[in-house]
């Protein structure tokens, strides 16, 4: 655990910090709220409709693909930690497992997951009419 | 070595609290939140155990990743039955037993075997050994994973049908 004071001083700092400002606004603030005021947007646009609908599947498929990926950078640390040593032959055993992890980011990139917006729509109607 | 076990025991009351809550709040959407606090002290105990690199995972893998995949499946399936799903637990009193039987057995384990007085020396840095033994002694292994999770990716993308 040597070394780690720094942490732990900038840990307490952070929450403190957030703590102390959240505290203060909430004891010192004046509570007055009005309908105006407890609107998403003060001024702009009336929202419309519920912000608790439910989303697309697309958001959880994103989130999934960012854990995956998220593991296999995850190899990379020990990997770069004993790159001296490893040589050739731990690049080459590391571009291999990034080639084969790479043919699911084609595969996800073919099948229009990445694709977000009307664009997409669009596109995928004129398939289906092509089809 | 007092520092070490003053924070253990302020790790293991913000685990046990934090876990507490995950399965006592009614928001689901709360306990994700105090699991994330939970993941993050789990993170806290490894770095205790000077493994360093598992703290790095735990945080970018659990507390990262984990995380977010559940706070996005709580937001996708929500108002899927008509209104909010609010968690409720039944049958306290039992998984309560239970899970005194279970440490019970874990203390008991522990008292039967003694640990070891002095932890094990490592030697040499723990992150350089593990990435040296997944590169030579467990490469295969580390090359299936990559297999196993392309199969994961493509299941997902096959079961979620972003198509229809």
């Amino acid at each position: 655990m040597d070394g780690w004071l720094g942490v732990i001083i900038m840990i307490a700092l952070g929450v403190g910090f957030a703590a102390v400002m959240i505290g203060l606004s909430l004891l010192l603030g004046p509570h007055n709220p009005t309908p105006e005021k407890l609107a998403p947007y003060e001024c702009g646009m009336p929202a419309v409709g519920s912000a608790r609908e439910r989303h697309s599947v697309k958001f959880y498929l994103v989130a999934m693909i960012f854990l995956l990926f998220d593991i296999e950078v995850a190899f990379l640390y020990p990997w770069a930690v004993a790159l001296r040593d490893l040589g050739w032959a731990g690049f080459v055993q590391l571009v291999t497992f990034f080639l084969i992890l790479s043919v699911g980011y084609v595969y996800v990139w073919r099948k229009g997951v990445l694709d977000w917006g009307p664009a997409a729509r669009a596109g995928r109607h004129a398939a289906r009419r092509a089809a | 070595m007092t520092g070490d076990v003053l924070a253990f025991w302020g790790l293991a009351l913000l685990l046990v609290g934090s876990a507490l809550a995950v399965v006592l709040s009614k928001n689901l959407f709360h306990a994700v939140l105090w699991l994330a606090l939970a993941l993050t002290g789990t993170a806290g105990v490894f770095l205790l155990l000077e493994a360093e690199f598992l703290a790095a995972i735990q945080l970018l893998l659990y507390a990262g990743g984990i995380v977010t995949i559940v706070v996005f499946a709580i937001v996708v399936t929500e108002r899927l039955v008509g209104e909010r799903i609010s968690q409720t637990s039944r049958r306290i009193a039992g998984g309560a037993v239970v899970a005194a039987a279970l440490l019970g057995l874990i203390v008991s384990a522990i008292v039967e075997r003694p640990l070891a007085p002095a932890e094990p020396s490592i030697g040499a840095d723990l992150t350089r050994t593990i990435g040296e033994l997944v590169q030579t002694r467990f490469v295969l292994p580390f090359e299936l994973l990559a297999v196993l999770m392309l199969a994961a990716l493509m299941g997902a993308v096959y079961f979620a049908r972003p198509d229809d």
